[in-house]
């Protein structure tokens, strides 16, 4: 929001002193972030106002004139074209060695014969607006008394000025200070500064009265309304000073009336509109109702509206003419041939505005000022204020009573406020004086003028003092709120810090983020990278994993579509991260730590919400290799840390239908090797087609584990076994079975044989040479560990042990030892 | 063995000796040229080995006279001692040898060391470990966010009633059974509230999204720490105390919070204190502080905060004429690339190796 100082100033009894930069930062400090500040007219400052005391033909040029201009020191000699000049005006002059405000230097110069010592302005040139028919007549726009030749025309026209563009964000609950009024009010206490308002007294008495009628249908939704006739304007452009104020704080002219509906809204905050009185349907009935479902309204900006039976709107007997407090129909819109205006000073409720708005997706700056709660009190001097500027701009004469309809009156609201929460709740102290000069500076006012604390009750425990809270200040509630007040004028950063006194209990360790950190530590520790990828996933990305985008939590608002929906699963994006990095990176492995939303679930948690279960997963990938052993050996170590024992089963077809990335043969379901009914994931090699649609060459193994099953299943548990004294024997068998036998099934075959004294069996190799290929033959190298507590095994409990274990192959499997 | 068998005359103790002396002359001359292990293992086989010449004649002790064969068999273990120890003599002497030689051979340190196969965390987890770390050592516990949550926990329950003007503060995505993908992690504050008893110390770091679009600065998904301070007597300035040791933790240099914006120490990091608005503190500040970025020192907004707001204790069951506290809630993103300077906070979701290895 942009603000002026000189229209601050308007509202102080003196002027600001801070410089623009100090100010900011008081502001900053006290109320809200200075975004900018800005230096404007500067450049108007060598553009005077000299009087026009002669006009004379030009001998050769019929369309020039010689103009005797006085600069309020000495008489020039200026030619110039226009046709409007006329001894006795003053206008805009420029003289020699001086600059235009679009920076053109104008020069004494010679103009068919004669010499002209400078040049009188127009509009355009002076980038004041875009008429360039004539000279800008300074007496047109300003009583001329008021203009000393040789005034610059920055101060005539009030053109030099400092904007400040403040931050709305932290003025969300602050209607009043979205008006100069209210900024200058900030501004005056938080600068030692007294604010000044002016008492207003424009009286609005009718010279003669049109039918007019106004009927509030819906009061709960409308506070108040008030309105006014005016008859007889002259619908044109507004007057320089006007125009330039708005487009100061950046705001477009468009005509008189329109501007000055802005202007007292960025005055005083309240939101005027203006009919076409003759507009509305015959009778000049109006009505606050809500709409009907199947209304509509083109608005202003020409947009038809669909209207519901939610939202509030002006009506004439027969339409809709207005979204209340939102914005004005086109059909009654003022025109260049309006006549009469019905203005229109109201106050709606704030959050039937702010819905509507919404619906509608409809912001504008009226609607914006409603819905934080404007102050209904401010209505009429709205009304007044403006009907005197259109008096003084637009002519006309008022030709109704003033109608003033209040259904929403209330009393104005009080707030105990106990001096010693200063202490108890800011944790600081206020001087009683400051107390006194904030609450007073804002206009928050003791009810009792003789309760304004004393030194002495200052400070004690049961001081309370009533305060009546100005109207205009709707945020202000509770006791807390003048605390706010107090510690931001005071200067939150004037409080000297403490900290909190506590015991020396120790916090809980929530053991979930416990685990959760291990476990990605343990993945670095494994050699893979952590990366962060988006919740967001959208159908293009689901079909390149083969996966479908309907089974997730859908979005009603994304930000684009491929963001459309929440994932359920990890892996897609972790596809989509590996070919990216592929592109420079060799061989590498990936994992994320996130949550996935399940549409279908319901969490332990909150069953109000889907499941939201934590998944690991990650990704190997590079050259050659076959990467599902490298991914499994990542799993088993990381679960083995956390003493969870798992099995690797083949897929069955759910198991598919869950991760049709993976090739099934090269996959596997992990399960809870005690209870084989709880499933911790997958693992597996991603097959071709889906590589390629992720455009990865290489092979690629991943793995997505469920977080809570991991959390429910791990402990720390460890079972230590004492070390054997004695010496322990290895003995590598390599074994030829059946291709149709796997590994797990061989090693069960193994421990069946129920040898003592073989503490471990572990894999080395398998070989499958052309001959044993076609027999359907595989040969697997495993080795054993033979090792006893008691004693050192001889030689021959050594082969006794390996026959049991060979028997027990061949005869469980039919294995035969490799010659 | 056939020889032992087949030997069955009786030797002569002068012999035997003899014998011995010719060994030993043999074995110290073929000592002597030993260069390397294995021909020292040769001629440890040679000589002492089961089958060596010595064995062998020690083997033929029994065939003496009785009365030399303590003498012949002294001797001949004397030399056996006396050859195992000239061995190892050897054996320490070739060693030195090699070592010397080992040591002598120059390599270039400059040349790059074999990197080991590392993985990397992710910075945001890195900083989030540290804040835990740091807000655990002062006695806050950690709680997980749900990551869709419903409009209650999400607004409602913090102040902010359906069509309040505030709510345009976060861009909300909303799913079809209208919940939430949490705009900030504020949405576990209601649920801390009523189910820790006072005094209630709880941080909730967690992952957030907003409806915005994606540039350098702003991110639909982001990171955020909620803090959650309850207990009775707590006031306004122990918050800033509070939050003031959290950042010299994070940023290992003392903080001056309510010290001049113009201070000369270099040690300190100055802040500054701003009002800002949320509807569920009161009032809501924004503690800034001062960070050189480029060239030139810029104020930052970093911890948005204030005390809980009446309603919201209220809302959490606890009586705010009992009870009093604090919240707050930091972006954890804003925290990592102030502190390395980052310029693009994209870096974070863009999955690139080469950036995050680097942390």
């Amino acid at each position: 929001m942009k603000i002026s100082l000189k229209w601050i100033e308007q509202y102080l009894t003196e002027p600001i002193k801070l410089s623009p930069e100090e100010l900011a930062d008081r502001i900053s400090l006290s109320l809200t972030e200075v975004n900018g500040i800005e230096r404007v007219g500067a450049n108007y400052r060598q553009i005077i106002a000299g009087e026009i005391l002669k006009i004379e033909d030009h001998p050769t040029n019929r369309k020039l004139h010689i103009a005797t201009v006085n600069d309020g020191v000495s008489n020039l000699t200026i030619i110039c074209g226009a046709p409007n000049i006329e001894v006795g005006q003053k206008v805009p002059l420029i003289k020699p060695g001086s600059q235009l405000p679009d920076g053109t230097l104008i020069e004494k110069k010679e103009i068919s014969g004669v010499m002209s010592e400078g040049m009188l302005c127009s509009e355009k040139e002076l980038m004041l607006g875009d008429d360039h028919s004539g000279i800008l007549i300074l007496t047109d726009e300003i009583p001329a008394s008021k203009i000393n030749n040789g005034d610059s025309i920055a101060k005539l026209l009030q053109l030099e000025d400092i904007i400040l563009e403040i931050e709305n964000k932290a003025l969300t609950h602050r209607p009043d200070c979205f008006s100069h009024i209210g900024i200058a009010r900030e501004i005056a206490t938080i600068t030692d500064n007294t604010f000044k308002n002016e008492q207003y007294s424009y009286t609005l008495i009718p010279t003669e009265k049109k039918e007019i009628a106004v009927k509030v249908i819906d009061e709960d939704l409308c506070q108040r309304y008030s309105m006014i006739l005016i008859n007889d304007v002259n619908i044109k452009r507004s007057p320089i000073w006007l125009r330039t104020k708005l487009a100061k704080v950046g705001v477009n002219s468009v005509n008189n009336i329109v501007d000055i509906t802005n202007y007292v809204m960025l005055d005083i905050g309240q939101p005027l509109h203006a009919f076409d009185y003759d507009k509305l349907s015959e009778n000049k009935k109006i009505f606050i109702r809500k709409a009907e479902r199947t209304e509509k309204l083109k608005t202003i900006d020409g947009k038809v509206r669909d209207l519901d039976n939610t939202m509030l709107v002006i009506a004439d007997y027969n339409d809709p003419i207005a979204v209340a407090g939102v914005m004005g129909g086109l059909d009654t819109e003022i025109d260049d041939n309006t006549k009469t205006v019905a203005l229109e000073s109201a106050n709606f409720d704030r959050y039937n505005i702010r819905k509507t708005s919404a619906k509608l997706g409809l912001r504008t700056e009226a609607s914006t000022r409603y819905e934080k709660g404007q102050d209904p009190e401010n209505t009429l001097l709205g009304l007044e204020k403006a009907a005197d500027l259109i008096a003084s701009t637009a002519g006309g004469e008022i030709v109704s009573d003033l109608i003033d309809i209040y259904p929403g009156k209330k009393e104005s609201k009080k707030i105990t406020f106990r001096l010693n929460q200063v202490n108890r709740k800011l944790g600081g102290e206020i001087a009683k004086k400051e107390i006194v000069y904030i609450l007073d500076s804002l206009e928050i006012k003791p009810v009792n003028e003789e309760q304004v604390p004393d030194m002495e009750n200052y400070g004690s425990t049961d001081y309370k003092l009533e305060l009546e809270i100005p109207t205009f200040r709707q945020d202000l509630t509770i006791e807390e709120d003048i605390l706010e007040e107090l510690a931001r004028i005071h200067g939150f950063q004037n409080f000297k810090p403490t900290l909190p006194e506590r015991d020396l209990r120790a916090p809980n360790v929530n053991q979930r983020v416990l685990l959760k950190n291990k476990v990605i530590k343990r993945l670095y520790e494994e050699g893979l990278h952590e990366i962060y990828t988006y919740a967001f996933v959208g159908k293009d990305l689901y079909d390149k994993a083969e996966l479908n985008v309907d089974n997730c939590v859908k979005l009603i608002n994304p930000l684009s579509p491929d963001l459309g929906y929440m994932r359920d699963t990890l892996i897609p994006n972790l596809l989509d991260k590996a070919s990216l990095n592929l592109v420079h990176t060799q061989h590498f492995g990936l994992f994320e730590v996130s949550k996935v939303y399940k549409k279908d679930k319901k969490d332990k948690r909150d069953e109000s919400l889907p499941a939201q279960p934590l998944m690991i997963s990650g990704l190997v990938t590079g050259d050659e290799k076959d990467y599902f052993y490298s991914a499994k050996g990542i799993v088993e170590t990381l679960l083995q840390g956390f003493s969870i024992e798992v099995e690797f089963q083949e897929l069955d077809e759910k198991d598919k239908s869950i991760v049709p990335y993976l090739i099934p043969l090269q996959s596997a379901k992990i399960v809870n090797k005690i209870n084989k009914d709880i499933v911790l994931g997958h693992i597996g090699n991603i097959n071709w087609d889906v590589r390629q649609n992720f455009s990865i060459e290489k092979k690629v193994a991943v793995f997505e584990l469920n977080f809570e099953q991991v959390y429910n299943l791990a402990n720390e548990n460890i079972s230590y076994q004492p070390l054997s004294k004695y010496q322990a024997v290895n003995r590598d068998l390599s074994f030829v079975i059946e291709d149709k036998y796997s590994y797990r099934e061989l090693i069960n075959a193994l421990n069946e044989a129920n040898a003592k004294d073989l503490v471990k069996i572990a894999y080395k190799d398998e070989y499958i040479s052309d001959e044993l290929k076609t027999q359907s033959k595989k040969s697997i190298t495993i080795s054993l560990t033979i090792q006893s507590y008691t004693h050192t095994l001889t030689e021959e409990e050594i082969t006794e042990i390996v026959n049991k274990i060979v028997t027990a192959a061949s005869d469980k499997l039919n294995a035969e030892l490799r010659k | 063995m056939a020889l032992q068998n087949n030997e069955q005359k009786v030797l002569s103790i002068d012999s035997f000796i003899a014998s011995l002396e010719e060994l030993q002359q043999l074995f110290y001359k073929e000592v002597e040229s030993i260069k390397s292990l294995t021909k020292l293992d040769e001629v440890r086989v040679k000589y002492l080995g089961r089958k060596a010449r010595l064995g062998n004649l020690l083997s033929t002790v029994k065939d003496l006279p009785v009365e030399n064969r303590k003498d012949a068999g002294g001797k001949a273990n004397r030399l056996k001692n006396e050859f195992e120890q000239s061995l190892n003599n050897k054996l320490v002497e070739i060693n030195r040898n090699l070592a010397n030689k080992e040591a002598g051979k120059e390599i270039d340190v400059t040349i790059p060391g074999i990197e080991p196969q590392m993985g990397s965390i992710h910075p945001l987890t890195q900083i989030r470990f540290k804040v835990e770390d740091i807000f655990q050592r002062m006695g806050f516990e950690v709680i997980e966010p749900f990551e869709i949550d419903n409009d209650y926990n999400t607004f409602t329950a913090l102040n902010i009633p359906e069509d309040h003007p505030a709510r345009d503060m976060w861009d909300t995505f909303w799913t079809e059974d209208r919940n939430i993908p949490i705009t900030h992690t504020s949405s576990m504050q209601n649920r801390i509230l009523k189910n820790i008893k006072p005094p209630i110390r709880a941080i909730v770091p967690g992952k957030c999204f907003r409806n915005e679009a994606t540039d350098a600065s702003h991110e639909h998904t982001f990171y955020q720490v909620e803090g959650v301070y309850v207990d009775k007597g707590i006031t306004f300035t122990d918050m800033i105390g509070t939050l003031q040791e959290f950042l010299r933790n994070y940023f290992g240099k003392d903080v001056e919070m309510a010290a001049s914006i113009f201070s000369d120490d270099k040690d300190k990091i100055e802040t500054r204190i701003q009002p800002s608005f949320f509807p569920f503190v009161e009032p809501a500040i924004e503690i800034m502080i001062k960070w050189r970025v480029g060239d030139e020192d810029r104020w930052l907004e970093v911890i948005p905060c204030g005390p809980i707001h009446p309603s919201v204790l209220k809302e959490g069951g606890l009586d705010p004429e009992v009870y009093s506290g604090f919240a707050w809630g930091f972006g954890l993103d804003r925290l990592v690339m102030i502190k390395y300077q980052l310029e693009d906070i994209r870096n974070f979701h863009g999955g690139d190796l080469r950036f995050l290895k680097q942390f």
